[in-house]
């Protein structure tokens, strides 16, 4: 299941954290159809003089910007539903922050399920465990 | 305390929680996150919303710049570039919920960030208060009130937030001012 990092340039504010937290969550079981009790959500704080797009750092260009990793078992989701969710997510993070660079990346990461797993199990063996034994 | 909502629009008696503004000593009427909740449930805007600190800090934040914008209208003054940026953000968060009809034609507002759409819809009020006629907007008659309160219509202008109280109020007091002169 998804483990999410999301950086943003911008002050560490603890309300801005949360609420975009719970709107990758909430997206992210919406559209690529995850459960939200096992979605993790790392959100860090980078300052603005330290975020650099085009060479002009994002205080300069005065915008905030991020970057949103999401990591999901490879195949689990279609090309449609990542570009729904690429679309999905930058909207509702440009809203939040009022107003991002576009510059502001999302990136959904296919990992092999057999090298990803929460809790000491790959997804690969939750897979095979979830499934019935064939008679 | 029971919230009151009688100055004409949301923006408004959001910005009425701060009650007695043109006194020396104005009530804050919104002092801890519990109250907020309870406003935010009153209004009808976030029934099971639980704000903490941080949503207090902010909704006070809009609060004031609502109150800043729409006064420099009423003033007629150039109006304060920060807090006009501070309620155009904050209506952003309209874009982060949809509202729903249920069956019994209930609206509810389907969102992961309960404050924040329930901030942009205060924000977003105040915008059309500008938006429609701001002519329509105004204050509270009496003098340590200070509301401020949307008319009817131009040409019906509204003296008083609420009439049960500062109408009242003021109109004993002029009484007393006028007996006191008679007497003297």
């Amino acid at each position: 299941m998804p483990m999410i990092t999301l950086q943003i340039a911008a002050e560490p504010d603890d309300r801005l954290a949360r609420d975009a937290a719970r709107l990758v969550t909430g997206r992210v079981a919406e559209i690529l159809g995850k459960d939200p009790k096992v979605t993790a959500v790392a959100v860090e704080f980078i300052p603005r003089k330290h975020w650099y797009i085009g060479g002009r750092s994002t205080e300069e260009i005065g915008k905030a910007a991020f970057f949103l990793d999401v990591r999901i078992s490879d195949g689990t989701n279609t090309k449609d539903e990542k570009a729904r969710f690429v679309a999905a997510m930058f909207a509702a993070l440009d809203a939040l922050l009022g107003g991002v660079d576009p510059e502001s990346y999302v990136h959904v990461d296919d990992v092999r399920a057999d090298a990803y797993g929460y809790g000491g199990l790959t997804q690969e063996r939750r897979y095979v465990q979830s499934r019935p034994v064939a008679a | 305390m029971t919230f009151s909502f009688h100055r004409g629009s949301l923006a408004l008696d959001f910005a009425g929680t701060v009650g007695s503004r043109a006194s020396e000593a104005p009530e804050e009427r919104l002092p801890d996150a519990d109250a907020l909740r309870r406003w935010l449930a009153e209004s009808g805007l976030a029934a099971d919303a639980r704000p903490d600190e941080a949503d207090l800090t902010a909704a006070r934040r809009l609060r004031e710049a609502i109150f800043r914008v729409l006064s420099d209208s009423i003033d007629g003054g150039r109006v304060d570039a920060g807090s006009l940026a501070a309620v155009n953000h904050a209506a952003e968060g309209l874009k982060l919920g949809a509202p729903q009809l249920d069956a019994r034609l209930q609206v509810r507002w389907v969102t992961d960030v309960p404050l924040a759409v329930a901030l942009g819809r205060i924000a977003a009020d105040a915008i059309e208060l500008l938006a429609r006629e701001p002519e329509r907007l105004g204050r509270c008659a009496r003098e340590d009130c200070g509301a401020l309160i949307l008319s009817r219509s131009r040409s019906e202008r509204r003296r008083w937030c609420s009439m049960e109280l500062c109408g009242n109020r003021a109109k004993v007091a002029a009484y007393r001012a006028r007996s006191r002169t008679r007497r003297s």
